[in-house]
């Protein structure tokens, strides 16, 4: 059969209309190949990719490397707590609260020098803290994670202790609600091993999008999405929010059973404290009903606004109602803790009975106790020794009692019984 | 074991494994994939996933040829002879196999989008084996014409019916997230690119390797400059994330249709490349993963028979609408059930696409691949044994086509 002869014509005109798609896709490609999430590090999926000769383009580990560099400017490490934090705006880094107090000071490294940063934000009702430093770092770039679709890949980039960049690769599997503490949190799902991570670790997605920190919640990791954090973080705090973060301590009006049971008409009860705060520190418990502020009587919580407002006092006198008497409590006014000064740097606590069991159906079940807690007082007189405990149990003689229990840093009371 | 010792090992397994299987009338292919399967990783270990590997560079060499023999059938007076008839044929044939598979799998309950993408993969035929078969049989006729033919625009076809369908599932879920310029863009733009761009690069390695071997007079400098071609074309392939397959087919196409020289060339290849089959063929099998099998349920064997079922019916359906000798209507389907390589390669492109449908879509394909690279060359022997169009001895060492 005669060859069919193509005119040399055709030939040129579709060898340059084909040069000219090459070009013109590939530098689309070039383009959009940021946003490209590459094949997967799985075992499974580089067998596959052996199996069909057709190994991905990109190599997966230099790929994931090179977009842990491109945040890396935007992640430091804090030496004081050994958390990782993140740029959050100019000078701002965000890092995840740790059980306890937040120190008021730490530090990074930046380039040779060392850096010191100021705590702005700490408070025990918010998982997260914030620092201010000079710092001309690079800014991470907070994205909303419902730009991005299920099964995207993420990276959780991170410090170690020696300051040396870490990160792990994994996908995103949609965000639900969470919590953390008493905070409502919307929380980034994800395959990503957290507990491997420090607290304060970033994740971003592959286009370098910051869309989640992790945050240490009594122990356990969670991934708060960053956008919400952002909100929470430049919220106008509520007073309830400032006595927390200044004083470490929650508030609220006591109901009429609790009035009934401390025998008072009005005050403001201390429903919690978080320890080794200035609250802790002074010696204010759960269950405690705070009757005056230096020598104003106090009948609801906003009659408390005197502990936030900017004085000049150094100390404020608090006059409360504790195990049927009055007393006073000189609690000192600024913010700061100063918790180990005293100790050689050593922070612990000696006050409280651990718990190492809860019979179930029991009143300590029904008052949310946990083995590992730490029971502080029962009626108001702190527990020494559970012979104190018992006595207390049998003074009640089947009338409520109130007891002050205490988990990761924070106390709490409850008035539990046969009325309540 | 290191890399010289395990090549060594697979061409004595694929020589001796090849002679056993001729003893019992089983195509060689199959011989050489349970040769590959027996000392892979999955069975006996003697080949290591880091073997495997480092041999892909031949593996590659020996899957472009293979598309570089297939892209001849683009010969324009072949395809105006019977390329009308072909892709109707490919046409019928696909979409009955894509069809079954998309209701079986909706009527077992699976997503619509799981079911969608399986259907697209199904239509995949592997050119591999199906050639290998053809050319141990040293067919010749009217079905082995149409079986090349349909091998060779039917990946076409799966590849297109793929990227319209990840298209439409990408422009689903992307609909109100994004733009409508950026959903139609990261929808539309594979599906163009992966098409003109692969004919594109195809066309310009087939110019270039059409010029230059008018310059050659030896055979072996002939095989050097082939093989260079080919490599360079699927590597730049990959960096441009074109489709390899189509990008190689091209070239076929573009060699046999602009240079003389072309027949001369596909003989000496058919007379040299052997040994890179062989390595092809064990390292795919070494690469299947034999406990696949066992994961496949329910939805994994309903795939196979719909498939399977759908390429019978299509191929018969097809060929009787189109005039075949009935002889290929009763036969052609027994040589469309392989399925190997693309349908891999889609599941790897589903995997980085659509992670959350992967995890079904790779179960259900990869044990359907190990069935069909078992029965698929039993499969195409059988057709062409039974329509007469095998004649194993004679000129056993030429191209089908020379």
């Amino acid at each position: 059969m005669p060859r069919r002869r193509f005119k040399q014509v055709h030939i040129a005109a579709f060898a340059l209309a084909s040069f000219l798609i090459l070009v013109a896709g590939g530098l689309t490609i070039r383009l959009n190949r940021q946003i490209e999430t590459p094949a997967s590090v799985s075992p499974d999926r580089l067998q596959l990719e052996s199996l069909t000769q057709r190994r991905s383009v990109e190599n997966i580990a230099d790929y994931f490397a090179q977009v842990a560099s491109q945040v890396e400017g935007s992640v430091v490490l804090l030496s004081g707590t050994g958390h990782s934090g993140i740029v959050w705006q100019g000078g701002e880094v965000i890092t995840s609260a740790g059980l306890g107090p937040f120190p008021s000071m730490d530090r990074t490294a930046l380039g040779n020098r060392e850096v010191e940063l100021t705590t702005t934000l700490a408070s025990p009702r918010l998982p997260f803290v914030l620092l201010e430093a000079p710092l001309d770092a690079a800014v991470s770039d907070r994205r909303p994670v419902r730009l991005y679709r299920n099964g995207a890949w993420l990276l959780g980039v991170w410090r170690s202790r020696a300051g040396g960049l870490r990160y792990t690769a994994g996908n995103l599997f949609g965000v639900t609600d969470g919590s953390c503490g008493d905070n409502r949190l919307p929380v980034v799902q994800t395959n990503l091993d957290l507990r491997s991570m420090q607290p304060g670790s970033g994740i971003f997605s592959l286009d370098g999008g910051l869309l989640a920190i992790v945050l240490d919640c009594s122990g356990n990791p969670i991934a708060a999405e960053a956008r919400a954090l952002e909100v929470r973080a430049y919220a106008e705090p509520t007073l309830l929010d400032q006595l927390a973060g200044r004083y470490g301590m929650a508030v609220g009006s006591a109901s009429e059973a609790e009035l009934r049971h401390f025998g008072r008409a009005a005050g403001v009860l201390v429903q919690g404290t978080w320890w080794g705060y200035r609250a802790h520190e002074a010696g204010l418990m759960p269950g405690d009903l705070i009757l005056a502020l230096e020598d104003t009587s106090v009948e609801s919580v906003d009659d408390l606004r005197g502990l936030v407002l900017p004085v000049s006092r150094e100390v404020h006198e608090l006059r409360i109602w504790r195990a049927t008497r009055e007393r006073t409590v000189r609690m000192l006014a600024r913010a700061a803790t100063e918790a180990g000064s005293t100790t050689g740097g050593f922070v612990g606590r000696d006050d409280g009975l651990p718990i190492e069991s809860v019979i179930p159906g029991s009143l300590a079940e029904h008052v949310g106790a946990r083995p590992g807690d730490r029971l502080l007082a029962v009626n108001q007189v702190p527990a020494g020794s559970f012979s104190d405990v018992e006595a207390a149990f049998a003074a009640a003689g089947g009338q409520p009692v109130h007891v002050v229990l205490e988990r990761h840093g924070r106390s709490w009371g409850a008035l539990v019984g046969p009325d309540e | 074991m290191n890399e010289v010792s395990s090549l060594g090992l697979i061409l004595l397994l694929a020589l001796l494994s090849g002679h056993l299987m001729r003893k019992v009338h089983i195509p060689e292919v199959t011989g050489y994939i349970l040769a590959g399967m027996a000392v892979g990783p999955s069975v006996l270990g003697w080949l290591s996933h880091d073997n495997i590997q480092a041999l892909e560079a031949l593996s590659e060499v020996a899957l472009g040829l293979i598309l570089f023999s297939i892209g001849s059938v683009f010969e324009v007076n072949l395809v105006r002879r019977i390329g009308r008839r072909i892709v109707r044929l490919t046409m019928i044939e696909s979409t009955l196999a894509a069809v079954m598979v998309l209701v079986s799998m909706l009527l077992l309950g699976l997503e619509w989008q799981h079911a969608l993408l399986l259907a697209s993969v199904s239509i995949a035929t592997a050119p591999a084996s199906t050639l290998m078969v053809m050319r141990e049989c040293n067919a010749r006729g009217p079905l082995s014409d149409a079986l090349l033919g349909i091998i060779a625009v039917n990946n076409i076809v799966c590849l297109i019916v793929y990227l319209i369908c990840a298209a439409f599932v990408n422009l689903v879920a992307g609909w109100g997230q994004l733009g409508l310029g950026q959903t139609v863009f990261e929808a539309g733009f594979p599906l163009v690119w992966q098409i003109s761009g692969s004919v594109a690069l195809g066309f310009l390695t087939g110019l270039m390797l059409a010029a230059w071997a008018r310059q050659m007079t030896e055979t072996g400098e002939m095989l050097i400059l082939l093989a260079g071609s080919i490599l360079l074309c699927v590597g730049v392939a990959r960096i441009l994330e074109l489709s390899a397959l189509i990008a190689s087919l091209a070239v076929g196409a573009t060699m046999v249709n602009l240079s003389r020289r072309s027949r001369r060339l596909f003989r000496t290849l058919a007379g040299t490349d052997p040994p890179f089959y062989a390595i092809f063929f064990v390292l795919a099998g070494a690469d299947l993963d034999v406990a696949r099998v066992a994961s496949m349920g329910v939805v994994g064997i309903a795939y196979v028979l719909a498939r399977g079922g759908g390429k019978l019916l299509g191929a018969w359906l097809g060929s009787r609408r189109v005039g075949m000798q009935r002889h290929v209507q009763n036969f052609l389907g027994f040589g469309l059930l392989t399925q190997a390589g693309l349908a891999v390669g889609l599941v790897i492109t589903i995997g980085r696409q659509f992670p959350e449908y992967h995890p079904t879509i790779s179960t259900v394909v990869l044990s359907a691949v190990v069935v069909y690279e078992m029965v698929g060359p039993i499969g195409t022997k059988f057709a062409i044994v039974q329509s007469g169009e095998a004649r194993v001895g004679r000129e056993a060492t030429q191209s089908i086509w020379a």
